[in-house]
């Protein structure tokens, strides 16, 4: 066992926490209110090399895994909606090709996404069906010169401005969890087309749509992986997605914690800073106390992760504590901020809207205490 | 950073499990009815090197790390499903051993810590006293120098072990006014001339463990059992143990949450209700999920500050405390499922999950309340002014 942190790791991330603080976090409020993911930040991810920072060979630098996890974080932090622009770009979408893909599709659809040519989405989630993911009615019909996609899928990340899908399709309804297959489609293809960006309550930079596919033609070298293995290459992906998001969790609960931390050092009420009445420093010790208890969960996990090991009911246990601990930790900074706190001159109200994304997304808490309890019944 | 539990430590697991399920739990039922110690139990961890588990070899100890020491005590606690005897072990071994260890010169480590190490001799700590709990530095037992010894006398409260041990660090002032850097740290044998121990206290929970309190009337300690520098005892001796307390200490609460999870899942397992096992119920399922989760982020906690001390690095204080109120705290709500889980029949005591939960409501009390624990982990991260 060893908890330190090495000196290159370290710094490495404070050098990318530092390019999150001065870049990231100062549009965050303004592409809130926009709801507009910045262009500029395409640029600047990119250039920081955090698109490089995903996958190893031809497509990244393999960074160490505990540095992957605090930049991460520092994203989440600074702009929670770049935070999932950019993971659902790069590692919802990129990995399912990474892994999966032939090396051909790894250079048509991944290349892009790296150099950020091109925008990705993970289209899996339909109008009708998200944690039951096996109920996926989008269809593909083999055809004589490859496959016919149909369907319709919904609240997907970054739809309105992608490029490029992952999208699951039912290729054999008799199958079941068997007959769902994986589809790499590029959006300018004829048939497809995509809803407006939904109005949302939080991460409102982050642009999510639908897309719908009206007889789209594919060949047969746009399927990814296995013809059938779609169910599983999605579930895998999620595992990856949900230590994404216990970064996702900490990184807005941190930023929480220091804007609850600030503003009880400075405002004053009968005759001290707030900080000094225990009703609120005890709340602010509580933060911290998640804070950690989330962090060293993600991090076992990452490191599970990275020696290759099954991860599957660890990383349920890390997502959905560490994003519900933000929705805890959002709220007490709103709290903390009295009258304030409610306003949009403050961050606060925007991390708490923002993390409430978390228990929801890649997978429910409900689905992650259920995934929990199977194993725990060896079901 | 690693999580890696080696095949060594998952042997050592293993046994001391094993351990606690053969000789602990077919008893904790009667045990904890009549409030009683089993020396025959201690004698058992001490010949399997659980009581010596942090301790060098040359003092009768296992040589075993500070994670290890997590590890087996809480696999002896899952085991065994015993707060009590698990209280008596991290009395003798972490508060009264580790000092000694540590702080103590050679003469005095040669006296103490094999006996404790082999379960011949039982230690205890004894810090609190009827008017200072978590004030400790309030105290009011006093020590004098008087020629070649120190004449104690006062009260000390809710001594764990205190009936039955054979020697007891205790802390008292012989400096007045001096507060927190007035007090020193003495080992006094319980056979010294003015040593009392007073009424044993009844309790809620950990009644496998004896409590008394204990008298000082003009008792006599030589000057060679001081333990450490004079007035060094709350600075000295408090910050030596705040690490080992909320790690090797507090591992047992994991082993009951453990223990807890284990016992729901089979419980849920058997139970049939409207014509299907519970377990089969959501409602059951996801809050056993919890309690699976809280164990799971306890462990990381616990073993984060356990690590330090193997560094021989002291941990920071603020991890300390993060770790010692999320456990304990989790360990509460874990054993308050776990009877809910039971229903009616959790509220019994032959299902164990009742004594789970007053076994686990000393921890957000004893080696500081969990208000103790937020207050410093604010005064780390803010401005408190003080």
């Amino acid at each position: 066992m060893d908890f330190s942190i090495t000196k290159d790791d370290e710094a490495a991330a404070a050098a990318f926490d530092r390019f999150c603080q001065d870049k990231i976090a100062p549009r965050a409020a303004k592409a809130d209110a926009a709801s507009t993911f910045p262009k500029e930040t395409w640029g600047d991810l990119k250039e920081i090399g955090f698109f490089q920072s995903f996958y190893e060979g031809d497509y990244g630098l393999g960074l160490p895994w505990v540095q992957r996890c605090m930049m991460e974080e520092s994203l989440a932090k600074a702009c929670a909606s770049t935070f999932l622009t950019a993971c659902a770009h790069i590692g919802l979408c990129g990995a399912p090709v990474f892994y999966f893909g032939t090396p051909e599709q790894k250079q048509r659809w991944l290349r892009p996404l790296v150099d950020v040519e091109q925008i990705g989405c993970f289209g899996l989630t339909e109008p009708g069906c998200g944690t039951d993911a096996a109920a996926i009615k989008t269809r593909a019909k083999k055809s004589e010169k490859g496959w016919v996609l149909s369907g319709e899928k919904a609240l997907i990340t970054n739809a309105p401005i992608a490029d490029f899908a992952v999208v699951f399709a039912v290729t054999d309804p008799e199958a079941g969890y068997g007959g769902v297959t994986m589809f790499g489609v590029d959006l300018k293809k004829p048939g497809v087309t995509r809803s407006a960006p939904y109005p949302k309550m939080g991460l409102r930079a982050s642009p999510t749509g639908g897309l719908t596919f009206e007889e789209v033609a594919l060949s047969d070298d746009d399927v990814i992986g296995e013809v059938g293995q779609g169910f599983i290459h999605a579930m895998q992906t999620l595992e990856l997605g949900r230590i994404g998001m216990c970064h996702f969790g900490l990184g807005i609960a941190e930023a929480a914690y220091d804007c609850a931390r600030k503003y009880a050092g400075e405002r004053t009420a009968f005759g001290r800073p707030i900080a000094r009445l225990q009703a609120v420093h005890f709340k602010i010790a509580d933060m911290k106390i998640e804070i950690d208890a989330a962090r060293m969960m993600a991090r076992r996990v990452a490191w599970m992760k990275s020696k290759g090991e099954m991860v599957g009911p660890m990383a349920s246990i890390a997502k959905a504590y560490a994003t519900e601990m933000a929705v805890r930790v959002a709220d007490a900074a709103v709290q903390i901020h009295g009258g304030w706190g409610y306003t949009t001159d403050f961050p606060a109200e925007r991390y708490l809207r923002d993390a409430r994304l978390g228990p929801i997304g890649e997978g429910t808490s409900e689905i992650q205490r259920e995934l929990i309890a199977r194993d725990l019944f060896a079901e | 950073m690693d999580f890696d539990i080696t095949a060594d430590q998952q042997a050592l697991y293993e046994a001391a499990r094993a351990l606690g399920a053969g000789e602990v739990q077919p008893t904790v039922l009667a045990r904890d009815k009549s409030g009683t110690w089993d020396w025959s139990i201690w004698k058992k961890m001490g010949a399997a090197g659980l009581l010596g588990a942090p301790f060098p070899e040359e003092y009768g100890g296992s040589a075993l790390g500070a994670v290890d020491t997590c590890l087996a005590k809480e696999a002896f606690t899952y085991g065994g499903h015993d707060g009590g005897v698990s209280l008596a072990w991290g009395a003798s071994s972490i508060l009264c051993g580790v000092p000694i260890w540590k702080l103590g010169t050679e003469a005095q480590k040669r006296k103490y810590l094999p006996g404790m190490c082999s379960g011949d001799t039982i230690g205890a700590f004894c810090l609190s006293e009827p008017g200072s709990g978590s004030d400790a530095a309030a105290m009011k037992t006093r020590a004098e120098k008087k020629g070649d010894r120190y004449i104690l006398n006062g009260t000390k409260m809710w001594i764990t072990n205190g009936p039955i041990a054979n020697h007891l660090i205790v802390t008292a002032v012989t400096e007045p006014g001096a507060r927190a850097f007035g007090i020193s740290s003495f080992i006094v044998d319980a056979d010294s001339k003015g040593f009392k121990v007073g009424q044993h206290i009844d309790k809620m929970g950990v009644r496998t463990s004896l409590t008394s309190e204990i008298i000082f009337e003009d008792c006599e300690v030589p000057e060679e059992n001081l333990l450490g520098e004079l007035n060094t005892g709350f600075v000295g001796t408090v910050k030596l143990i705040f690490g080992w307390e909320r790690s090797c200490l507090l591992a047992s609460s994991l082993g009951g949450m453990r223990a807890n999870v284990e016992r729901c899942v089979r419980y849920a397992a058997e139970r049939v209700q409207f014509g299907k096992p519970i377990a089969k119920f959501q409602a059951v399922r996801h809050m056993l999920a919890d309690m699976k989760m809280r164990y799971e982020l306890s462990r990381n906690l616990i073993w984060r500050v356990a690590w330090h001390l193997d560094q021989d690095t002291e941990p920071p204080l603020v991890d300390a405390a993060v770790a010692k109120t999320f456990v304990s705290e989790s360990a509460q709500k874990v054993a308050r499922d776990a009877i809910q889980i039971h229903g009616g029949n959790g509220f019994t005591t032959e299902y164990h999950v009742e004594r789970g939960l007053r076994d686990s409501m000393l921890g957000t009390i004893g080696g500081g309340t969990s208000e103790v624990q937020r207050s410093i982990i604010a005064r780390s991260i803010l401005d408190l002014g003080f």
